[in-house]
Formats: structure tokens, sequence, C-alpha cells
């Protein structure tokens, strides 16, 4: 193993299909992420401005909740709950997708978490007999189960924003976090019109067809590096 | 005026080190990091597909992709990574 070479900053091998490095032996990764985001310390502080006029707009509107905040337990979604409600005091609806495996630690977080603020909560809750069901047909499948798990999480979000009309949804993500994920390799699709695909003719077929709903629309959530906020007259 | 919902990712706008950010939780919103790994602690399979990595790209460990991701958070450096013997 010793023998592999390795990016010198982020210690990446060779191994991957799609790595190059330079003449100082940094990858690809390494300096695409370089180019993205070389300049945060010149911009940090007109994204923060734009943050702020995002939530303003969105506090405007007067709707029964101001922001969405899709809640797992884990550290970047409780502090963007953290953000929403005693930073910026938004009227916060949390919500949780529980895979059938959400573990003890994060229920507890969650738990702590709404206790330490005033967001309210949808906790939905799939029954971990019907999501293994599920996550065998797309490992069988697809070799991967990741994918629908993610469908389920992006249902919940649209079923809890369009049940209450929220206009913000604000993620503990960020392409600045996420930049391995972006690398060929690791990265996924979860569209609902590809869970849709997997599952068609599978015993999981019927059970779960709701969550490919709108299944040929592009979906909004995907992370598009703190794109422009949309708005419609 | 019709609104369409914006999702955004709180940091691109927004960035703090991690290790700042476990501080506030911990202390604002009584956040643990139970067993203590502070990453992906909010599923029981999370480790099925990093193994999965393991098996279809040579050289790779369940560690790999999250000691790389940490280069850019500024949390990581190849000495850190080397004593852990993760890479």
């Amino acid at each position: 193993m010793s023998d592999i070479k390795r990016c010198t900053r982020c210690i990446l091998p060779e191994s991957l299909s799609n790595i190059t490095f330079d003449e100082e032996g940094i990858c690809n990764h390494c300096r695409k992420y370089e180019a993205d985001f070389k300049n945060w310390d010149s911009i940090k502080e007109r994204k923060f401005k734009e943050f702020e006029e995002i939530l303003e707009k969105a506090k405007k509107l007067k709707r029964p909740y101001d922001v969405l905040v899709p809640l797992s337990g884990g550290k970047d979604s409780t502090y963007a709950l953290y953000l929403c409600t005693k930073i910026y005091g938004l009227k916060t609806l949390a919500v949780t997708l529980d895979n059938g495996f959400l573990t003890r630690p994060a229920k507890d977080n969650i738990r702590n978490a709404l206790a330490s603020c005033n967001a309210d909560h949808i906790f939905y809750s799939i029954n971990s007999k019907n999501s293994s069901e599920l996550f065998k047909i797309f490992t069988e499948k697809t070799g991967d189960f990741c994918n629908a798990c993610m469908r389920g999480i992006n249902y919940s979000i649209e079923f809890a924003a369009k049940s209450f009309n929220i206009p913000l949804v604000i993620k503990g993500s960020g392409r600045r976090v996420q930049s391995v994920s972006q690398i060929k390799e690791v990265s996924s699709l979860n569209t609902a019109s590809y869970f849709a695909n997997v599952i068609r003719g599978t015993d999981a077929g019927n059970k779960f067809r709701y969550l490919s709903a709108d299944k040929n629309k592009l979906e909004f959530q995907k992370i598009a590096g703190g794109g422009s906020v949309i708005f419609l007259a | 005026m019709r609104f369409i919902p914006q999702h955004i990712g709180m940091y691109d706008y927004i960035y703090l080190p991690f290790t700042e950010i476990i501080d506030i939780l911990k202390c604002e919103m009584n956040w643990s990091d139970a067993a203590g790994s502070v990453e992906h602690l909010d599923c029981h399979l999370h480790d099925i597909p990093f193994y999965k990595d393991t098996l279809r790209i040579p050289y790779i460990t369940k560690y790999t992709f999250h000691s790389s991701g940490t280069y850019p958070a500024g949390t990581y450096d190849k000495g850190t990574g080397a004593s852990e013997g993760r890479s």
C-alpha cells in the first residue's frame, strides 16, 4: 500500500479513476476546491449578507413557518436549527426522516435540540421492515441503497414544505464542506425519476410509489453553490 | 406573489470549522457526539457504503474519503492522517 501514489495534500490515491496530479503532487480535486473557494475570505461577508437577506425575505412573507430545517441529529443539521432559532429567531419547522435505522444518539440529539429551542417538529418514521425491503431491492438492482433513503428524506422535505407553505429550506450542507462527495466515484443519483425506475415491477413498487411523486420534475433541493434565490411574481 | 421554496446549503453562506460548531452545539443545544464520532452518527447503516467503497476502489479504507474531506475544512493534515494510520 505504501507504493501507491497519493495527493500530497489530501491523501486521495491514484486508484481513483478520475484523479490527476500536478507537478507538486496535488490532485485535481484539491485544485478544483482551491479554484472554487480560494476567494472565500474576500466574499464571506457578502455571502453572509446574502444569507441574512434571504432570511428577511422569507420572514416578510409571514407564513406559518419562515423556514424548514431537515434534522437528522447530526452536527450540521443541528447547527442549522441553532442558527435559525437561536440566532435569527425564525419560525422554524424541523423535519426528520427515520429510515428505520436512526441511531439512539441521533434521537437523543434531536430531542435535546428541540428542547433547547422553540422549533416545531415532524418526525416521519418508516418501519424498518419496510425500509429493509426497499433497501434490499435497491441493493439488488443498483448495488446501492443510500439513494432510496435520500429519496425518502427529500420526500419528507417536499411534503413538509408544501403542507405548510414554507418558503425556505435550510440544509446543514454546502459545497464548501462536501467537496469529496462531488468526486465521481462517491457521488450518486437520488432523483424521483431514478427511484421510480428502480422500484418499477418490484414488490415495493406499490408500497413506495408515493416517494417518486413529481418524478418528471427536476428537484429543487440540488445544492448549486448557494445559487440565487427564486422569487417569482 | 408566488414563492417557490428555495433550498440552500447553510455552509455556502456561513462557514465555521466544525470543531467550533461542535463547541457551540454542546453548549447551546445539549448536543452529544455519543460514541466519540462527530460524523454520520445518525444512521446504523452508515458504515456500509464506506465499506462498499473499500471493495470497489483499490487503496481505499473506510476513512479515506472522510480524511480527505477534512483537509479543505482545515482540520486535517498529513501528519494527523499518518498518526491515525487511517490513510
